[in-house]
């Protein structure tokens, strides 16, 4: 299982973005765009096209799953969407890797320690 | 009428890809205010529009696939043997090849003229001074004058280039109409200068 997802790895911003969105609520496109503004404190902006070619490939990956409308939802047309346990899956993998990442450039920009003669 | 123009944006999606999220796409759209962050929306929109056509064929015929008509004794009418797609490197290929191809057949067709050595070169300017005006009984014809420069080179049709500047229709009417103005130990370039009138009357 974790073998198959791990060829999925690494992820795109547009992709890690969205599922990080998805795991704390189901979302509406529109909620994840701001979801994903807020995360990354405004630097990254996910436009329509981008967000649903993205979710159109997800969906098809089974990373997520779309709910349809909800009655409570003042716009009718809004969708909502999912995150499966199987894209929960490939996010914590993704952050897996990414927290190798950190931790590898952590060391490296780490002061030169003054060798001993 | 920016939204007049993302709609039209969302029209031309994939088939597929309009059904499913093109009535979200302009919810947002809706929701978004400002000129410039609608304005923005629909720079995305093209480039969304660019990339479905460019580089999603995979999804365009998943529902064309699902329904095999069925004809005479339960074979299909129309059955395709092989399922092969072109790679996308291969359709960006193509397209840059295509797109290589036409400027250059366009740019031969804009800059390609026939570059024809001429013998005489005859042109027509107005006067300018006042010794050449025509009398004032004559209104209507303008003068001109004829410069004549003799070309270097050999031409291998001259008589047709006179025929061409001198404005006649036949060969014959051409070489008396140069035979008239043209001195024949002419060696560099000269000027004859004639009223237009008497020009037209040597031609038969």
């Amino acid at each position: 299982m974790k073998d198959a997802l791990s060829s999925f790895l690494p992820l795109s911003p547009a992709t890690l973005h969205i599922l990080l969105s998805l795991a704390g609520d189901d979302l509406h496109g529109y909620g994840i765009m701001q979801e994903a503004l807020r995360q990354s404190q405004g630097l990254y902006k996910l436009g329509p096209g981008t967000l649903y070619d993205n979710l159109q490939k997800l969906i098809e990956q089974r990373f997520i799953q779309e709910l349809g409308h909800r009655a409570d939802d003042d716009d009718p047309r809004r969708r909502y969407y999912r995150l499966t346990s199987r894209g929960r899956g490939v996010l914590a993998a993704e952050l897996a890797r990414l927290e190798g990442v950190v931790r590898e450039g952590k060391l490296r920009l780490q002061p030169a320690r003054p060798r001993r003669a | 009428m920016l939204r007049l123009l993302y709609c039209w944006a969302l029209r031309f999606h994939p088939a597929r890809f309009r059904e499913r999220f093109a009535e979200e796409m302009l919810s947002i759209f809706d929701h978004i205010e400002g000129r410039a962050a609608a304005a923005g929306l629909l720079a995305d929109a093209f480039i969304s529009l660019l990339r479905q056509w460019t580089m999603r064929s995979e999804y365009w015929e998943e529902k064309a696939a699902v329904s095999v008509p069925a004809g005479v004794g339960g074979l299909p009418v129309f059955y395709t043997l092989e399922n092969f797609k072109p790679r996308k490197s291969a359709l960006l290929g193509g397209a840059v090849l295509t797109w290589i191809a036409c400027s250059s057949v366009f740019l031969a067709l804009g800059h390609g003229r026939i570059h024809s050595v001429y013998l005489p070169s005859v042109s027509f300017e107005s006067p300018a001074n006042s010794e050449d005006q025509l009398p004032a009984s004559t209104p209507n014809l303008s003068p001109t004058r004829a410069i004549v420069r003799p070309c270097t080179q050999a031409s291998p049709r001259p008589r047709t280039q006179a025929i061409i500047e001198s404005g006649t229709n036949t060969p014959e009417a051409d070489r008396v109409w140069l035979g008239r103005r043209i001195p024949p130990e002419a060696n560099s370039s000269a000027e004859v200068s004639e009223p237009q009138e008497q020009a037209i009357e040597c031609l038969p």
